[in-house]
C-alpha cells in the first residue's frame, strides 16, 4: 500500500464528507455525515446540561459476516 | 450527493497524482484488507482516519478517529455542555461521564460509540497494522476522548446556537418532574426562611412600637400638663377653678376639719328668706357690727369661723386682684394661702361665718357663678 493512496484516501473522504456527500466504496460501505442537534441531558448527580449540536461521520456497511459466512 | 467508485477513483487520482489504474489497484487493496483483517477477527486502523472491524452483531463496522471526527464536526468546534440545572449536592459529577450515561435523546452515532465500545476493549490487544501506517487506539482514543470532552474552548459559539434546536420533549418532561422536586424544595426552603425571619421580626417590632408609642404618650403627657398648667390665670373658667379647688377642699379637711367632717352638706339648700340685696345696699352691711355675714369687712371673732372659697389660684396677685374685685362688690373677702400637695393655692373666700352649715346656706345667695361653684373653707 502506497503511503500516498492512504493519505489521498483519507483526504479525499474527508472533504466529500464535510461536503455533506456521501462516498460508497464497493465492497465495504458508505461514508456520510449526520447532525445530532442540541439535547439535554440529566446527569446522575441531577444536574441537566445542554449538549451542544455536532456533526459526525457514520459508515454504514454493505457486508456483515452473517452474510459473508452464508 | 453520493460519490461512487468510478468518482472516488478520480478523485483520488486528482489527489495523489497517481494514475488510474494504480489508484483502482490500490483502491482494491484496501478493500480486501480490510475485509482480511476484519474476517480474522481483528481490526484494522488506518491513522488519521478511523478504525474498521467486525461488531459482536456481525457487522462491518467503522469507528472514525478522533482527527476525523473533529475536522467534520468543525462547525460546531468548541462547543461544550452547558450547565442548566446544578447538581443536588455541592460535589457535581464532571461532565466526562456524559456519554456513559444512556439516554433516550441519543441518536445514532452515539449509539454506535457505545456499542464500539465493548469491541474495543476486546480487540485493541489485537490490532493488525496492516499496513504499518497506524498504531493502536487503545491508548490514543482514549486520552483524546478525555481531551475532547475538556477542552473545548469555543463556549461562545455553543451560546449561539439555542435558538436553532429544541430540546427534545421527552427529556424535558424527565428534567422538569425531575428538576421542580428540588426546585420546589428550594423554593419552600427560602419562603420557610422568610416566615422564620418574619416571625422572628414581629416580637421585636412590637416591642419597639410599644416603646416608642409609651414614650410618645408620656412626651404627649409632659407636654400637655405644661400647657395646663399656665391657665390659673383670673380669666381662666370657673369650672376649672372648681377643679383646682377640690383636691385642696378634701385634704384640707384632713387637717383643719378634722373635728367635724361628719357635717353633712345638703344637696340643695333652699334659699333663705329674702336677704337684703347686697350689691345695692352694701353700705348698711358695713355700718353693721356683725362679724359673720356675706358683707362688710373682715372681724376678729371668737370661735369657728368658716368661709366660702371661690377661687383658689396659684398666683397670689392673681389671688389678690380677684379679691379686690369681689371687695368693690362690698363682700367680705379674705384670701388665705394654703399649701396642698406641695403646691401653694391662695384661696379667695367670702363672708365668714360661724357654722358650716350657715356658710352653705349664704353660699346659695351668692350670684351665678359663685352659687354653684364653692366650698367651704375653716378659717380659724
Amino acid at each position: 500500500m502506497e503511503p500516498q493512496f492512504i493519505k489521498g484516501f483519507i483526504r479525499v473522504v474527508k472533504e466529500q464528507v464535510a461536503l455533506d456527500n456521501r462516498v460508497h466504496i464497493d465492497g465495504i460501505g458508505q461514508f456520510q455525515k449526520t447532525h445530532q442537534t442540541q439535547t439535554q441531558k440529566r446527569l446522575e448527580d441531577g444536574s441537566v446540561v445542554l449538549m451542544p449540536p455536532k456533526d459526525s461521520i457514520e459508515f454504514k456497511p454493505d457486508i456483515s459476516q452473517e452474510n459473508d459466512d452464508r | 450527493m453520493t460519490i461512487d467508485r468510478d468518482e472516488l477513483i478520480n478523485l483520488l487520482v486528482e489527489k495523489t497524482g497517481m494514475n488510474r489504474v494504480e489508484v483502482e489497484k490500490q483502491l482494491d487493496e484496501l478493500i480486501s484488507r480490510i475485509m482480511d483483517a476484519a474476517n480474522r477477527g481483528k481490526a484494522l486502523e488506518i491513522k488519521g482516519f478511523g478504525l474498521f472491524y467486525f461488531d459482536e452483531g456481525g457487522e462491518l463496522t467503522f469507528r472514525a478517529s478522533d482527527q476525523l471526527d473533529s475536522e467534520i464536526n468543525f462547525t460546531h468546534a468548541g462547543m461544550e455542555p452547558i450547565e442548566v440545572k446544578p447538581p443536588k449536592s455541592a460535589a457535581s459529577t464532571p461532565p466526562k461521564e456524559l456519554p456513559v450515561e444512556k439516554d433516550e435523546e441519543d441518536t445514532l452515532p452515539v449509539k454506535k460509540d457505545d456499542a464500539d465500545k465493548p469491541v474495543k476493549q476486546e480487540d485493541t490487544a489485537d490490532i493488525d497494522d496492516v499496513y504499518g501506517i497506524g498504531k493502536t487506539l487503545a491508548s490514543q482514543s482514549d486520552d483524546d476522548d478525555e481531551e475532547s470532552e475538556q477542552s473545548e474552548p469555543f463556549g461562545k459559539l455553543f451560546q449561539e446556537e439555542p435558538a436553532e434546536v429544541k430540546p427534545e420533549p421527552k427529556p424535558k418532561e424527565k428534567i422538569s418532574k425531575a428538576g421542580t422536586a428540588p426546585a420546589k424544595k428550594d423554593g419552600s426552603d427560602t419562603e420557610a426562611k422568610k416566615k422564620t425571619a418574619a416571625k422572628s421580626r414581629d416580637p421585636m417590632s412590637v416591642i419597639i412600637v410599644v416603646v416608642l408609642a409609651g414614650v410618645f404618650l408620656f412626651a404627649a403627657y409632659f407636654v400637655f400638663t405644661e400647657f395646663l398648667d399656665p391657665p390659673e390665670q383670673p380669666e381662666m373658667s370657673q369650672q376649672q377653678d372648681i377643679e383646682l379647688e377640690d383636691p385642696p377642699a378634701t385634704a384640707e379637711r384632713d387637717v383643719t376639719e378634722a373635728t367635724e367632717p361628719e357635717e353633712p352638706q345638703p344637696d340643695q339648700v333652699p334659699a333663705p328668706e329674702n336677704e337684703p340685696e347686697p350689691l345695692n345696699d352694701p353700705i348698711d352691711e358695713v355700718t353693721t357690727t356683725d362679724p359673720y355675714g356675706l358683707y362688710g369687712e373682715i372681724a376678729e371673732t371668737d370661735g369657728d369661723v368658716f368661709t366660702i372659697v371661690v377661687h383658689s389660684l396659684r398666683d397670689r396677685d392673681i389671688a389678690e386682684q380677684t379679691a379686690d374685685e369681689l371687695r368693690a362688690d362690698g363682700f367680705r373677702i379674705n384670701v388665705t394661702e394654703r399649701i396642698v400637695d406641695g403646691q401653694t393655692y391662695f384661696r379667695v373666700g367670702i363672708g365668714q361665718f360661724p357654722s358650716i352649715s350657715e356658710a352653705q346656706q349664704e353660699a346659695t345667695t351668692l350670684p351665678d357663678p359663685y352659687n354653684n361653684q364653692n366650698f367651704i373653707h375653716r378659717l380659724q
